[in-house]
């Protein structure tokens, strides 16, 4: 073969060879730039990147005329980068006077062997500005969230707390977490290849953070803020160790005041004023100072830990009464004017029951029974309406049950069934001695009385507020007739009696008509059987104008000096409802006659709280 | 050695041919250039020219890209600060109007609570008010003006 034709024949297999490369290489590039290229990329940036977490900003809590209860702002947070710090020294020389930290403390912490550490959460504008005006590099600022409440501890058990990590910790923002704390975004970040983020790299979001919805409560702050002012005022008067108002819109069930508060302890106190100082302290800057100036309650009154309104049981005495009355009416046992013989005290089992004021046995109607809160008077009409009757009407006013808030650690009551009453339960059962019901429980009976004898479930949020203002109103509270309208108009008639004339005259309101019942009842032992001695709940329940209810309202004091409800419970009801029937312009008796006579105020003189509409200020 | 022929003799009487000479040696026989390339040489340079305009059409839109992605950014700066700003005026605002400050400003300007709220009668607006007594009293002389 000649040289010529084999230089030919290896030039073509060299040609062959060549573009098999050639295409090798092509299929390969199609490959991998078509079909794979997601993969090497992902791969690229999870070299180049690092992926935060950008926190959503939690929604607000409103009361029901758009008022600010509890509102999340963004704060700066110093953080600093070590390693881009050349001078730590001096760093921490110049930040400590501005964060007012030792500047040992941030010498160690800017020489930590990391590009990432907190310096300090959540500073003030004007300390943020001042670490701006360093100009220190590998010092830097990043936004957090910070939850304030700008009227202070205003309504604080109801509302709940909320832990440094931005989640509801109890309360209303514990109830409402996954509704309040949005959803969070991530953001990537320009990194070098040992991990640290590459500076003025202002990364890409990948995905925004949702802000959460807020919640519109049924509160009124207003009215709150009396309830609190005046509820504190007693528990300083009559040395409780506590107490607890509602203020309730009788038609809808809206809660338009729920106070909690506690005798300061120098434990209690402390912590309280140290939440209140945290809570004021990093809110924003011109605001602070009021806020803290003016904190809402009297000195030596703090905020309860918990809403015991709903979480806390305690017998209730004679406001539970209500239950044998009504039972009693409805079932025709008595009448209001029939009349009984009732001596001062009574033996069943083992136990001897007797009345508040020692009395020689006299005539009562029942009207009278109810006036005076005869215990005695009480249990014989209980003894003639039957256990079973008792309990079915227990259970029908809602006691032993869930009110429908689903408020964290809300209590449904400790309600003995049958099976486990004891000979002598005919006797305590009825005048609210062996059953323990919570605050509201007590005031939703009450309120379905007030409501014509339709029991209206209570509600705390109004509706939902989305990050763009726009609210959702919530569904509306659902009701059941538990008392007939005629049982009802006698036993209002009754509870105004007990106002007018019987051991609730304290809670009478100028102007206005009243209805409502007294209690006082002992304290059970928890290490012992039976009471511990001279430890009282003094309570009055009620609503107002008696006749054309608008608003109904419970008050207990713990452990108050005088023990009984009327006297110290009973005031408390009169100056909140006072200020709260003023407060919704609800016309007194004579302005009720003179507008429905003429007309004014529509054809049955019904008014209603407005909703969301206040027409006073504070 | 043969002797010296006389240069005539000596001399061939025609002088042979020079064999022809063979062309050069080419593989392939290159095409006629010069009228190709003054042929090809616009198409060439607008090709260039469209290429390196396009480079930089793409340069300058990345360029005006990236201004807006700068005044992107600024805007959104601005925005998430003003927002911030707007949150913590919010507050401000409810922190001023909170009940409490609101009892403590009026108590320091020395308003004090009512001591009994009256409620007036409410006056019905479709029944005409009453004519206000104008006239004069019966003592009284009525005194012209007229001038």
């Amino acid at each position: 073969m000649s040289p010529i034709v084999l230089l030919g024949r290896r030039t073509r297999a060299l040609r062959v060879l060549l573009l098999v490369i050639f295409v090798a290489m092509a299929l390969r590039l199609v490959a991998v730039q078509e079909f794979s290229h997601q993969h090497y990329a992902s791969l690229s940036s999870a070299e180049l990147t690092q992926t935060v977490t950008v926190p959503a900003l939690r929604g607000g809590i409103y009361d029901r005329n758009g008022e600010v209860l509890a509102e999340s702002v963004t704060k700066q947070t110093v953080v600093a980068d070590p390693f881009l710090i050349k001078n730590p020294g001096a760093v921490a020389d110049a930040l400590a006077p501005v964060l007012g930290l030792p500047a040992s403390q941030l010498r160690s912490d800017v020489t930590e062997h990391s590009g990432f550490v907190y310096l300090a959460h959540r500073v003030s504008d004007a300390v943020a500005a001042k670490v701006t005006a360093l100009n220190l590099t590998g010092i830097n600022l990043v936004s957090e969230p910070q939850r304030v409440q700008p009227a202070g501890q205003l309504a604080a058990p109801v509302v709940g707390t909320v832990g440094t990590s931005g989640a509801g910790l109890s309360g209303l923002e514990y109830q409402y977490q996954s509704l309040l704390a949005g959803v969070a975004g991530t953001k990537n970040l320009l990194e070098s290849p040992n991990g640290v983020a590459l500076p003025g790299s202002t990364g890409t979001a990948s995905t925004s953070a949702k802000p959460g919805t807020g919640i519109e409560l049924t509160l009124d702050e207003s009215v709150q803020y009396v309830a609190e002012q005046a509820l504190g005022a007693e528990v300083l008067a009559s040395h409780a160790v506590g107490g607890s108002v509602i203020v309730m819109d009788v038609k809808t069930g809206d809660v338009i005041a729920m106070a909690n508060l506690q005798a300061a302890t120098s434990g209690s106190g402390s912590s309280s004023s140290a939440q209140t100082v945290a809570s004021t302290s990093s809110s924003s800057t011109s605001g602070a100072t009021l806020t803290a100036q003016a904190n809402t309650l009297p000195a030596g009154v703090t905020e309860a830990p918990s809403n015991t309104a709903l979480t806390q049981v305690y017998e209730p005495g004679s406001v539970f009464k209500l239950v044998t009355f009504s039972s009693a009416l409805q079932n025709k046992v008595i009448s209001p004017s029939q009349t009984f013989s009732v001596p001062n005290s009574l033996s069943i089992g083992t136990y001897t029951f007797h009345d508040a004021e020692a009395h020689g046995t006299q005539t009562m109607s029942a009207s009278d029974i109810l006036d005076q809160s005869s215990n005695i008077g009480t249990i014989e009409i209980a003894s003639a309406l039957g256990e079973t009757r008792l309990l079915d009407q227990i259970s029908n006013l809602g006691f032993g049950k869930p009110t429908g808030l689903n408020f964290p650690g809300e209590s449904q009551g400790l309600i003995p069934g049958a099976s486990a009453w004891t000979g002598s339960s005919i006797g305590s059962t009825p005048i609210g001695q062996n059953d323990a019901v919570t605050a509201q429980q007590l005031l939703d009976a009450y309120n379905a009385v007030a409501n014509g004898g339709v029991l209206v479930q209570p509600r705390l949020v109004r509706g939902t507020v989305s990050s763009s203002g726009a609210m959702a109103p919530a569904a509306p509270a659902t009701s059941r007739r538990v008392i007939d309208p005629t049982t009802n108009a006698e036993l209002t008639t009754m509870l105004e009696g007990v106002v007018t004339g019987g051991t609730g005259t304290a809670a009478a309101i100028d102007g206005y008509t009243v209805a409502g019942k007294t209690g006082t009842a002992q304290i059970p032992d928890p290490s012992h059987l039976g009471y511990i001695p001279g430890a009282f709940y003094g309570s009055f329940v009620g609503f107002a104008p008696a006749q054309n209810p608008v608003l109904s309202a419970v008050v207990v004091l713990d452990h108050p000096t005088p023990i009984y409800g009327g006297a110290v419970a009973a005031p408390v009801f009169s100056t909140i409802m006072e200020y709260a029937l003023h407060h919704y312009g609800i016309p007194t008796n004579a302005a009720a006659t003179t507008s429905t006579s003429s007309g004014a105020v529509g054809g049955t003189g019904t008014v209603t709280v407005p909703a969301g509409a206040a027409t006073e200020g504070a | 050695m043969a002797p010296p022929a006389s240069s005539a003799a000596r001399r061939p009487a025609v002088r042979p041919q020079p064999a022809p000479r063979r062309p050069p040696l080419r593989l392939f026989e290159s095409a006629p250039r010069s009228r190709h390339r003054s042929r090809r040489r616009p198409t060439v340079l607008v090709a260039v020219a469209l290429i390196v305009g396009s480079l930089l059409s793409v340069v300058a839109a990345d360029d005006l890209v990236a201004q807006g992605q700068i005044r992107l950014s600024h805007t959104q700066t601005l925005t998430a600060a003003a927002l911030t700003q707007q949150k913590q005026l919010q507050v401000s605002v409810a922190q001023l109007s909170a009940p409490q400050i609101v009892v403590t400003e009026a108590r320091q300007l020395g308003m004090v609570a009512p001591t009994q709220i009256v409620d007036l009668p409410s006056v019905p607006l479709n029944v005409a008010l009453p004519v206000p007594n104008t006239a004069p009293a019966a003592s009284t002389p009525s005194t012209s003006h007229t001038p």
